[in-house]
């Protein structure tokens, strides 16, 4: 979580990215308690009015739930919940731009299958 | 909750402009009581009294014509950055210009006391209409400030210090001719003190007449151009 | 249907005339209570004039500016909740503020704000390392920064002004202001509006950004709604034109063949698909640029 923010994506869109990644990453265990808008505006330097609608993201999407009283807590089975909505958001944040790309400099599809593969045999 | 915002608004300017006021009157005392330490005369019994005032009635003039310009460059865009408001500090000034007055009025008092203690001279009425002019010339010389501070928040700068440099020399010119006019008259001397006694009183009566309508006519103008002042300009 | 007056600044038709020029344009606002604000105008916009009516230090030409649904003018009780600490200037002030001394400016200014909070003042001094026997005319830039910053902290005034705080600062200290300015109203919930030119390193903290053009309101808006609105879109001329048609469109450039606009979405308006063009998204000061760039 303690990566820098970056001019690409709203703010409020990289805070609720850094907190997924680390739930996928076992920093954030479910059923414990989530940074509350006011710490994440503290650490980054942001409005909390900004950390606020990254939480609210979360919560939408089920990752986080709300204790009256207390603060924001990792859901039960938040991490199921991310990497499910990450790999249908896949096709749409990543493929897409490697067709495109590839369409652009000239690959075709079998070429780009056999870079896929390559990456594959190289790695095991 | 207005009684207590006019309540904080008193407290604010008593201790801002009263503590101005004062402050000024003390440098006054100061440069006097220095003079006096150092004054050593004897042309006659009474002299010391008539030059203790002489003195006294220069310096709280002079003071009290250019100290109000500190207004204007310090006290006034300080106070109103931090919310004071416009009535409020047309009588802030008055409250700083009065206090003035009336701490240095109080000093010449206890002077008149000390000195006329030591010599014979100097009658009790002598010391009365002494007192009285010199209470007279330091409003002259208050209206003459007053004025100033609203030439320099209406004029420009250049105005303003042809106003202070004219105004100082016409206050120590009037403080001089009066004090040439009174020893022409022979103060002491045994001229008629009957025709004395007259032109003092004529003299006495004119000098407040114009004090106060000088007074009015500087609180009126300064009253209008704090109406439109603009801090920082 | 009339928005409440609880909590607010509002300004209507505010306008200030001097003989060569208008300053500020029936500018028309509303400040709400607990949110922070950017002020954000190239030099002459308008700002500090904007600030000083907002404050009662320079009376408006016309138009009124209301606390709480009382007019401000000459009113020590509105006023009390209104802090406008401005730049410390010596030089057109006269001499007189310059031979004044640090501790007696930040004196006075506690006798004069009724929640003044002196506590806070002394730990702000302590932490700047400022030497408040000083005279102002002793002191650099950032210094005089510093204590206007120190007087708009501990006058715990609702609605806060602050124009160009972080002049002359360097960038540890001006880190340092952003940081103390969202512990302060994360603590207290005070409205503040900062001035700045120095848009980028600001723009995070702004909950809303208003931004101001020749002495007019050119937009004041959520920031990330803004900024979620404008985009850059470039490619083949043709390709950019066929898109952007009938779109907001700033800051054209055209290189040979190619073509870069601005563009800002309208209400309901999404960017079109199916182009061949580059999107990128922009920030606040790309943004500002945009709109208040040479030649817009």
């Amino acid at each position: 979580m303690n990566e820098i923010l970056t001019q690409e994506k709203s703010i409020y869109l990289q805070i609720a990215g850094m907190i997924e990644t680390d739930i996928l990453r076992g920093i954030l265990l479910e059923e414990e308690r989530a940074p509350s808008t006011n710490e994440l505006a503290k650490q980054y330097a942001i409005n909390p009015a900004t950390a606020a609608k990254g939480i609210n993201i979360l919560v939408e999407e089920g990752v986080l739930y709300k204790k009256r009283g207390i603060g924001m807590f990792v859901a039960e089975g938040a991490k199921e919940n991310i990497l499910e909505r990450r790999r249908s958001a896949f096709y749409e944040n990543y493929v897409k731009k490697l067709i495109q790309e590839a369409r652009s400099i000239g690959l075709n599809r079998e070429e780009v299958i056999d870079l896929i593969r390559r990456n594959g045999d190289e790695r095991s | 909750m207005d009684r207590a915002v006019k309540k904080q608004v008193w407290e604010r300017t008593r201790r801002y402009w009263g503590q101005m006021g004062g402050k000024m009157a003390l440098q006054v005392i100061l440069c006097v009581l220095v003079y006096m330490f150092f004054m050593n005369t004897s042309i006659s019994e009474g002299s010391d009294f008539f030059i203790s005032f002489f003195y006294q009635g220069m310096m709280g003039a002079i003071f009290m014509v250019i100290g109000p310009i500190s207004f204007v460059n310090t006290s006034l865009p300080v106070t109103m950055t931090f919310g004071a408001g416009r009535k409020e500090s047309l009588w802030g000034m008055q409250l700083a210009n009065f206090s003035m007055f009336f701490l240095l009025v109080f000093f010449a008092v206890c002077s008149g006391f000390y000195y006329k203690g030591n010599s014979s001279e100097v009658t009790t009425e002598i010391a009365v209409h002494v007192l009285v002019i010199y209470g007279i010339v330091l409003l002259l010389a208050m209206d003459v400030g007053q004025i100033g501070v609203f030439v320099s928040l209406r004029f420009s700068r250049k105005g303003t210090v042809v106003y202070m440099v004219g105004a100082i020399l016409v206050t120590m010119g009037v403080i001089v001719g009066g004090v040439l006019w009174a020893m022409r008259q022979g103060i002491g001397d045994g001229m008629n003190p009957g025709i004395l006694l007259q032109s003092v009183r004529a003299a006495e009566t004119v000098g407040l007449a114009a004090a106060v309508l000088l007074y009015v006519a500087g609180f009126l103008g300064l009253r209008r151009s704090l109406m439109t002042y603009e801090v920082g300009r | 249907m009339k928005m409440s007056t609880i909590d607010t600044l509002v300004c209507r038709e505010l306008t200030k005339k001097y003989k060569d020029k208008v300053a500020v344009k029936n500018f028309n606002m509303t400040l709400e209570k607990g949110k922070i604000y950017g002020l954000i105008g190239r030099n002459g916009a308008g700002k500090t004039t904007l600030l000083s009516m907002l404050s009662s230090q320079n009376p408006a030409t016309a138009g009124v500016v209301e606390w709480n649904g009382e007019n401000i003018w000459e009113n020590p009780n509105a006023l009390s909740h209104i802090c406008f600490s401005r730049e410390i200037n010596i030089g057109t002030n006269g001499s007189g503020l310059g031979e004044m001394k640090a501790k007696q400016y930040i004196k006075t200014a506690a006798m004069y704000y009724p929640n003044w909070n002196q506590a806070m003042a002394d730990e702000l001094i302590e932490k700047f390392e400022l030497d408040v026997k000083k005279k102002l005319n002793k002191l650099s830039k950032g210094m005089l920064s510093m204590i206007t910053i120190i007087v708009a902290m501990a006058s715990k005034a609702d609605f806060t002004f602050l124009d160009e705080p972080v002049a002359g600062l360097d960038v540890v200290m001006r880190e340092y202001f952003y940081r103390l300015l969202l512990e302060e109203y994360t603590r207290t919930g005070r409205t503040f509006v900062i001035s700045t030119h120095i848009i980028e390193e600001a723009s995070d903290v702004f909950e809303e950004v208003i931004m101001m053009k020749d002495g007019e309101l050119l937009l004041k808006e959520n920031t990330i709604d803004l900024l979620e609105r404008s985009y850059r879109i470039s490619g083949l001329a043709e390709e950019v034109e066929r898109m952007t048609a009938g779109m907001e469109v700033h800051n054209r450039e055209v290189t040979g063949r190619s073509k870069s606009v601005t563009v800002l979405l309208r209400e309901g308006q999404q960017l079109p698909r199916g182009f061949d063009v580059t999107i990128q998204p922009l920030n606040l000061q790309n943004v500002f640029l945009a709109l208040c760039g040479m030649g817009e």
